[in-house]
């Protein structure tokens, strides 16, 4: 029987967690004997072919921070950035199997061969991001079976380990990104309500707003500036990462400052800590209230509250919750591994669903009870030009025909129209993302469909979109009248950057390379 | 111009030689009279609504019926409508506009419906019962006031070919009008004519941008290219063109005198336009002027308290408007004094009020940071921060966000 694995590909640190024999998921520690291995690479400059990934990545970064890469999660999907070293311009996608691969590798000596994985991303990453991570997997040589989001992941690790009945919380903040979800948890029926995320908040911004004050104290004695080179950033980058640890358990923390105009020790209390990333918290705030609003509930209607990745161990944090809800926060087991562990067992529900040969009796007898009803991640829709009751001119719009946060498998239907006499063609768009405004929404696919000559105007044509649990999604265009269809499929994983072509012929590329 | 076409009105009236019986007016069905006679050809007006692919719109179904005599077997015939506002009395009709290009008098913008009715299949036909030959939305007519308005509806057949008039009836039709009348609070000049919209436009953009009556040449620039843009768009090629830019220019330099000479009323133009000119007008003057202001980094704190104003004047949507602006002043871009304006605080809202209002603009731009383009993405990232900043410090302090 396969080893099926589930990934936490996390913007700071990721992990791999198998399904044991009995359908209970394990953190599978890497080859330095740790649980959680830093999402860092570092291209070695005496031999082009081997790159080190982990904490020797990150030990060698303040050598030579130019040939280190790292939150390259961050990036994910954004086909401008690239990472240029020794010529070779790195896609995000290529940074992340790098790491991926160390895992499988790190993997592979304690358990054997890994097939089928399941990677997690961000409940806010779009079709293009999660593509992207997909790619990532199979650059690495990894069969990857599906994409969870985040805080599912980690409600379900929660669920299945501890007995829950209710209406959960889930507060993700990462090193990286920041994910609230909504769920309804009865035993292991797990009904997924809604999700909200922020893609730019989570550790390193506050490690950010703590360099910040460094460099603010720095100048303020001295009149000149802290850092001056990408060493010096490396290096206080590290420390400014120390003391927002430090800050968590003590009430002040100290440093010693050397710059080139002279050093200085600084004392940062808890107090200025919290006063710097006052706005950043009022971030997490404005989430958390816009999902209870989502979700059509208010903090009174929550029963618990999971809190999910390292940064909510800053003591701020579970006071802003504890303050808003009336009760405090739930630590997860463990905040850095729930996820990869929720993942492991994703990747067994899923291989259930579709493969379940390829589970052995004890897994599958422990997954069978599991129910996991997610919702669709995003908005889907259509460009059409409905009459503005204001100016009774048309007007270019995206129409939401498939809404966020709908329970999955979903359908949705809407009818529109032909605009002008004799018209023979239609240009239909399918849309992703939450605005009327057709410039702010993500255009997926374009297609063309023919459409009979000779017709008057306002002809119904029928768009009808289905999504299902394996995120596939199928739209169908029908002209009402002649019953011509047009059908369009696509899979999560189908509209990106990289042809399927293009990451096998990508992977083969990278093999040349060796992960440390 | 009006005087012409009450002129041209006058001499079609005439000419299909309607008189309504002395003291009487025929009422909702009516029929021409000649010599005394009853002729049988009558027309009616009948109100009606129509469905449309967001709800239904107001129309007028015009109908006739009755006898009529063609030359010959299968005379080919037009459908012609007019339409004459008798309110102040049939001796002094008023022209009834349109804003539909395809109803219009071929040289005035005065309703006039030609359509082909098809041939008349014997030499004298009746009609027994009430057919429809035309309809007309409410919404494109324009009138020359406000009010209940008389109209008088004259529908007659004519010859496709020769135009000869082969039957003609005329009713009459009371009208509620909503909207403001094109003679409306107009300072009538015999002699003057009206200016066109876009030098109205032009002087409301040179009115919100000057400083001090100056003009950055930023501005000015964006102007003229502005002129000549809408010029290419609307007129062919030639000199009719030629002249368009230069009445616009003109206006744009009479605008500019103004503003030198501190006489430009920012207001009282914002005020013209929403008298005179029509919503799409209005939002088009509002983006011209958005325009104008971001052509410069910069957007000081009195030139948003303008731009507000100017929005209640110009009668256009606040929310749209305020969309307007985000698009035009993209944050990553433009140095906006006042973020309140961009973010749609407002002085009189309460915390809960601002907080409903931060966490509605959050919700909008964080789904916009993983957009493709990565102008809209810097635009996103700029807007969460500075949400979030002003939410940070929502809870004791007046409403006051510094970009």
């Amino acid at each position: 029987m396969s080893t099926i694995a589930g990934i936490d590909l996390g913007t700071t640190f990721s992990a791999l967690a198998i399904l044991n024999r009995i359908g209970k998921p394990e953190i599978v520690p890497n080859a330095e004997g740790e649980r959680i291995t830093p999402s860092a690479v570092y291209f070695d400059e005496e031999d082009n072919n081997v790159i080190r990934v982990g904490i020797e990545a990150i030990n060698s970064r303040q050598l030579n921070p130019d040939r280190c890469v790292r939150w390259i999660k961050r990036h994910m999907g954004d086909r401008e950035f690239k990472k240029v070293v020794d010529g070779k311009a790195w896609t995000p996608e290529e940074i992340s199997s790098l790491i991926l691969k160390k895992l499988k590798q790190d993997c592979s000596v304690e358990t054997g061969a890994i097939e089928d994985v399941v990677i997690s991303v961000p409940a806010h990453f779009d079709e293009v991001r999660r593509k992207a991570t997909m790619d990532a997997g199979t650059l690495a040589g990894l069969n990857v079976i599906g994409i969870v989001n985040e805080p599912v992941a980690a409600a379900l690790f929660y669920a299945t380990t501890c007995e829950v009945r209710g209406r959960v919380l889930v507060y993700d903040l990462g090193g990286g990104t920041f994910d609230v979800t909504v769920l309804d948890v009865d035993g292991k029926d797990i009904r997924i309500v809604c999700s909200q995320g922020d893609h730019a908040l989570g550790g390193i911004d506050f490690d950010q707003k703590v360099l910040e004050l460094f460099e603010v104290a720095y100048r303020e004695k001295f009149n000149a500036e802290l850092i001056t080179n990408e060493e010096e950033r490396a290096r206080y980058e590290d420390e400014a990462e120390d003391v927002k640890k430090t800050l968590s358990r003590r009430p002040v923390a100290k440093k010693m400052l050397y710059g080139q105009a002279g050093s200085m020790r600084l004392e940062i209390t808890r107090e200025q800590f919290e006063q710097a990333i006052a706005p950043l918290i009022a971030r997490t705030d404005i989430l958390v209230e816009v999902s209870l609003e989502e979700a059509g509930c208010t903090p009174a209607d929550v029963n618990k509250i999971l809190l999910v990745g390292g940064s909510t161990r800053i003591p701020l944090v579970q006071r802003r919750l504890e303050e808003k809800f009336g009760f405090a926060p739930e630590v997860a087991v463990n905040v850095d591994e729930a996820v990869a562990l929720g993942a492991a067992i994703h990747a067994g529900l899923t291989t259930l669903r579709e493969a379940p040969d390829k589970l052995d009796e004890g897994t599958a007898g422990g997954l069978r009870d599991v129910k996991l009803q997610d919702v669709c991640n995003h908005s889907y829709g259509t460009i059409c030009a409905p009459r503005d009751a204001e100016t009774g001119q048309y007007v270019v719009q995206n129409s939401i025909i498939l809404r966020k946060n709908t329970p999955l498998p979903c359908e949705a239907t809407q009818r529109f129209y032909t605009m002008v006499d004799g018209q023979t063609e239609l240009q239909v768009t399918i849309t992703q993302g939450e605005d009327t405004d057709p410039d702010y929404v993500n255009k997926i696919a374009t297609e063309i469909f023919e459409l009979p000559p000779n017709r008057p105007a306002n002809r119904p044509i029928k768009v009808t979109y289905r999504y299902d649990l394996n995120q596939r999604m199928h739209c169908t265009f029908e002209d009402e009248e002649s019953q011509r269809l047009l059908e369009v499929d696509f899979c999560v994983g189908d509209n990106g950057q990289m042809s399927e072509a293009n990451v096998s012929r990508r992977a083969q590329e990278l093999e040349g390379f060796k992960v440390e | 111009m009006p005087d012409v076409i009450l002129v041209l009105v006058f001499l079609l009236a005439g000419l299909l030689c309607v008189r309504a019986a002395a003291g009487r007016w025929p009422g909702l069905v009516g029929g021409t009279v000649e010599g005394g006679r009853r002729t049988g050809f009558a027309c009616r007006v009948e109100p009606t609504v129509m469905p449309t692919d967001d709800g239904s719109v107001e129309v007028l179904a015009i109908q006739m019926c009755g006898r009529i005599q063609a030359p010959r077997n299968r005379y080919d015939t037009n459908v012609q409508v007019l339409i004459a506002d008798v309110t102040e009395g049939t001796n002094h009709p008023q022209p009834v506009l349109c804003t539909d290009q395809a109803w219009q008098m071929e040289d005035s913008p005065a309703f006039c419906l030609v359509a082909h009715n098809g041939p008349i299949p014997r030499r004298v036909a009746v009609l027994a019962n009430w057919v429809r030959v035309a309809t007309i939305p409410c919404g494109v007519l324009v009138f020359p006031h406000r009010g209940v308005r008389r109209l008088q509806f004259v529908v007659s057949l004519h010859g496709r070919r020769d135009g000869r008039m082969i039957a003609s009836a005329s009713t009459l039709y009371s009208f509620t009008n909503a909207k403001p009348g094109y003679l409306d609070e107009r300072d009538v000049q015999p002699s003057s004519s009206p200016e066109p919209i876009e030098v109205l436009m032009l002087r409301l953009a040179v009115g919100v941008c000057q400083n001090d009556g100056a003009v950055p040449d930023v501005v000015v620039g964006l102007l003229r290219e502005w002129i000549v843009f809408q010029a290419e768009q609307a007129i062919a090629e030639g000199p009719e063109r030629d002249a368009a830019v230069e009445c616009l220019e003109s206006g744009l330099d009479e605008a500019l005198r103004r503003a030198q000479a501190g006489s430009l009323d920012v207001e009282e133009t914002a005020e013209k336009l929403a008298r005179e000119a029509s919503i799409v007008d209005r939002y088009q003057a509002a983006g011209l002027v958005l325009q104008a202001v971001g052509a410069e980094q910069a957007v000081l704190r009195h030139r948003t308290d303008r731009l507000m104003r100017i929005a209640g004047r110009l009668g256009i949507d606040r929310e749209k408007f305020r969309a307007m602006a985000q698009k035009c002043l993209p944050m990553h871009t433009h140095r906006v004094e006042d973020m309140c304006f961009l973010l749609g605080i407002e002085a009189e809202m309460d915390a809960a009020e601002r907080r409903q209002q931060l966490n509605q603009e959050y919700q909008k731009w964080n789904a916009r940071v993983t957009h493709p383009d990565a102008a809209i993405r810097q635009q996103a990232d700029r807007m969460l921060t500075l949400i979030a900043e002003a939410r940070s410090r929502l809870a004791d302090e007046p409403a006051v966000v510094q970009a």
